[in-house]
């Protein structure tokens, strides 16, 4: 099911025509609105939550499928992320086991799992990623068509 | 309309056949069923009181006889009338007798199990098949090309049973269907303000002792076993109802409702649910094995002069002394509950305008929660809830654990024993209160204990998340909540701490909390660690992200492709507190 949803994810960014790695080229896609921050997760000593607002800053629309989200080391591994563009938390209008199929459009705006960003859009990210031993900094977070940087800093949750 | 006794135990056999058959036919997964709703305006009901008087139809079950003898034995003083009523049986169906009552009747069930076999042989119907296969409403639209997120799905897709479906196929979906109002929708995506005009006043009581004399039992595929549409004034009375697949009790547009003395257990997702309704009283209820929560009050009306159908707060006449100056009364009640063993004790997305109070939510995932989360709910956001007296406490139970969700999303829930509970939506396990997206809410004076993670939690829920996304409204919630005078972390005279008393994500304003007393110890009192006493600040500030990062990863849930998403760890029982 992922995999279909980042071929299709893929599909679409290409059809828009967003291209680029991000990076130090002419900003193509997403770029923080500022400095994301990092969170180490209390009770889950492996776990960090990015959290931050991006600005598409191309000049296409950017239609991304946030379950394709993943966040790379620095040797490009991807790690176990989970992504969504919202800021707080929020759960579905279906039951768990009550979901329509495909879901509709509106709730998967709604929780931030599809969007489509135009071009100088804002919307807030949050992505979290779990790292191992053999995990290499610095991470940055892979959206397909481009990249953003992940802070190094890490900070403790609220207790 | 009516058979005599001879004719229905001639009838039992081929029923009892056909309902082994019923019990075989394949489940049929459901979206979400809540068709377009508003809430009656004007709303001149009232909450309904137990009447004595009015035409009587008895319904019976076969062995209602013996178990008359069994519960009464030599009591002659509360038998005798049992007697006679069952002289007056006509009725071995609950849903013919309300398709006989008129306005103002009482039905009176005598001890049995009522398992409504004529109501189970209609299917269970799905979008474009029989019946009423065109009467369904597309609320959120077909033309969606993007892929679907990882996770358990129906095949169906995503409408809703209009009104008319209700009107005309009132058992398909429906184990016992009340309908108040007769006239056919135009336009359901638009439907008519609701009116009471057929079956209003009814009174359905249970004839026994208790609530344990009368069961009402769902067949686990039909999304309601009792469904109250627009019959104003019902009463409900004394009986047990249970594995509704969506909701044991529905009550929908309602103005003036009273449910009283009932078990509601082992529905898939609501035990009671009110919804777009007004002037409601929950009494004596005990609800438990419930996939979301035990009673739920979502979409209630608000207490304040607005119109209930549209945007609108109860801000008028409030000020920093005193941000619920405009609450109005409560517009729904309940008192001597006790809910527990279900994912939620309480529920209430737009839950506005309840009153709580002497009630107990123990050993649930979370005790209670109130939110303004999701889309399709009139009455956003919510507000002025009152919540006092109450026991919130050992509210660790958790329905999360990797072998529970395994087994949940292998067995759907026709397939699964009754008791088995599992989780529709997720929750912050060893929580007692959880207000998502609240403003004005006052919770007073209760005992809050023994609750492994939260106390209680106040989060902000921005409008964008429940479908708004006007720029004005963006911090329309978690405004104006008081906290006043409760005691935590004790049990009596013993000490129970919670996890942390109080959490709070910081946004809003004229938040405060006062006069709370606690036995947590120092360790556990609150996060933030110094809260503000009231009247709160009239400064607004956003959440803490050192908060948010507790609570955004716990969105991406979901029981097939994501059970533990990374950072979320809402799902493990707390360790106990010391």
């Amino acid at each position: 099911m992922r995999r279909a949803a980042a071929a299709v994810a893929g599909a679409a960014l290409a059809l828009v025509g967003c291209g680029g790695s991000g990076g130090q080229k002419r900003s193509t896609g997403l770029e923080w609105k500022k400095e994301p921050l990092v969170f180490r997760a209390t009770h889950l000593p492996s776990d960090r939550v990015v959290i931050g607002t991006v600005e598409n800053r191309s000049k296409r629309s950017l239609h991304i499928v946030a379950a394709t989200i993943r966040v790379r080391d620095a040797h490009g591994a991807a790690l176990r992320s989970d992504a969504q563009f919202v800021n707080s938390y929020a759960h579905g209008l279906y039951g768990a086991y009550q979901k329509p199929k495909p879901l509709p459009p509106n709730e998967l705006s709604r929780l931030g799992l599809v969007v489509t960003l135009p071009p100088g859009s804002v919307i807030p990210l949050s992505v979290a990623y779990r790292v191992t031993p053999r995990t290499r900094t610095p991470l940055r977070v892979d959206y397909g068509a481009g990249s953003l940087a992940v802070p190094s800093r890490v900070r403790r949750e609220s207790q | 309309m009516t058979a005599g006794p001879r004719s229905l135990r001639l009838g039992a056999l081929v029923v009892g056949a056909l309902l082994a058959l019923v019990l075989l036919w394949p489940a049929s997964g459901g979206a979400h069923p809540e068709r377009i709703t508003k809430f009656p305006s004007p709303q001149p009901g009232s909450v309904p009181a137990a009447r004595s008087t009015g035409p009587v139809i008895v319904v019976c079950q076969r062995d209602s006889l013996t178990r008359l003898k069994r519960i009464y034995g030599k009591n002659r003083r509360a038998l005798r009338p049992r007697l006679q009523a069952l002289r007056r049986c006509h009725f071995r169906s609950i849903q013919s007798a309300v398709n006989a009552a008129k306005s103002g009747g009482r039905i009176l069930l005598l001890p049995g199990v009522y398992t409504e076999p004529a109501s189970r042989r209609v299917p269970v119907g799905s979008y474009g098949q029989p019946p009423c296969a065109n009467d369904y409403v597309e609320t959120e639209g077909f033309q969606n090309t993007a892929p679907p997120p990882a996770g358990p799905a129906s095949d169906d897709p995503p409408v809703r049973a209009n009104r008319n479906y209700h009107l005309k196929c009132p058992n398909s979906k429906n184990l016992i269907a009340v309908e108040g109002d007769p006239r056919a929708e135009d336009n359901p995506l638009n439907p008519s303000l609701p009116i009471c005009m057929q079956k209003c006043n009814l009174q359905i009581s249970g004839y026994g002792r208790g609530p344990g004399d009368v069961l009402i039992q769902g067949d686990r595929h039909k999304t309601d076993v009792l469904r109250v549409d627009r019959a104003n004034g019902i009463y409900l009375s004394n009986f047990t109802i249970e594995q509704g697949a969506f909701n044991d009790i529905d009550l929908v547009e309602v103005d003036g409702f009273h449910v009283h003395n009932i078990v509601a257990r082992y529905a898939q997702n609501y035990g009671i649910l009110s919804f777009t309704a007004v002037h409601g009283l929950y009494e004596n209820i005990e609800a438990y094995n419930n996939g979301d929560s035990g009673v739920y009050p979502g979409s209630n009306a608000k207490g304040c002069n607005v119109d209930p159908n549209a945007y609108g707060m109860c801000d008028a006449g409030s000020s920093a002394a005193d941000p619920r100056a405009g609450c109005g009364p409560p517009t729904t009640e309940m008192r001597n509950i006790n809910s527990h063993d279900n994912v939620l004790g309480y529920s209430g997305t737009a839950g506005n305008s309840t009153y709580v109070h002497d009630s107990d939510f123990h050993d649930n995932n979370t005790g209670l929660t109130t939110d303004s989360f999701a889309s399709g709910h009139p009455g956003m956001p919510q507000e002025c809830f009152r919540w006092e007296h109450n026991r919130i406490y050992s509210n660790n139970v958790n329905y999360f654990t990797a072998e529970r969700q395994n087994y949940c999303n292998s067995h759907p829930f026709p397939s699964r024993p009754k008791e088995i509970v599992c989780p529709q939506f997720q929750t912050a396990v060893g929580t007692g209160v959880l207000i998502g997206g609240g403003n004005r809410d006052l919770l007073q004076h209760n005992e809050i204990y023994d609750n492994w993670r939260w106390g209680v939690a106040l989060i902000s829920v921005a409008a964008s998340i429940r479908g708004d996304n006007d720029p004005g409204h963006q911090t329309d919630t978690s405004n104006g909540s008081q906290f006043l005078d409760n005691r935590m972390g004790i049990a009596g005279n013993t000490r129970a701490p919670n996890g942390t008393d109080f959490f709070w994500d910081e946004e809003g304003v004229r938040n405060c909390w006062q006069g709370n007393t606690s036995q947590s110890g120092a360790s556990h009192q609150s996060t933030p660690s110094s809260l503000p006493g009231c009247p709160g600040s009239d400064t607004f500030h956003p959440a803490n992200p050192a908060t948010q990062s507790m609570l955004v990863p716990c969105t991406a849930w979901d029981p097939a492709n994501n059970p533990r998403p990374v950072g979320c760890d809402w799902f493990d029982v707390p360790a106990k507190p010391s």
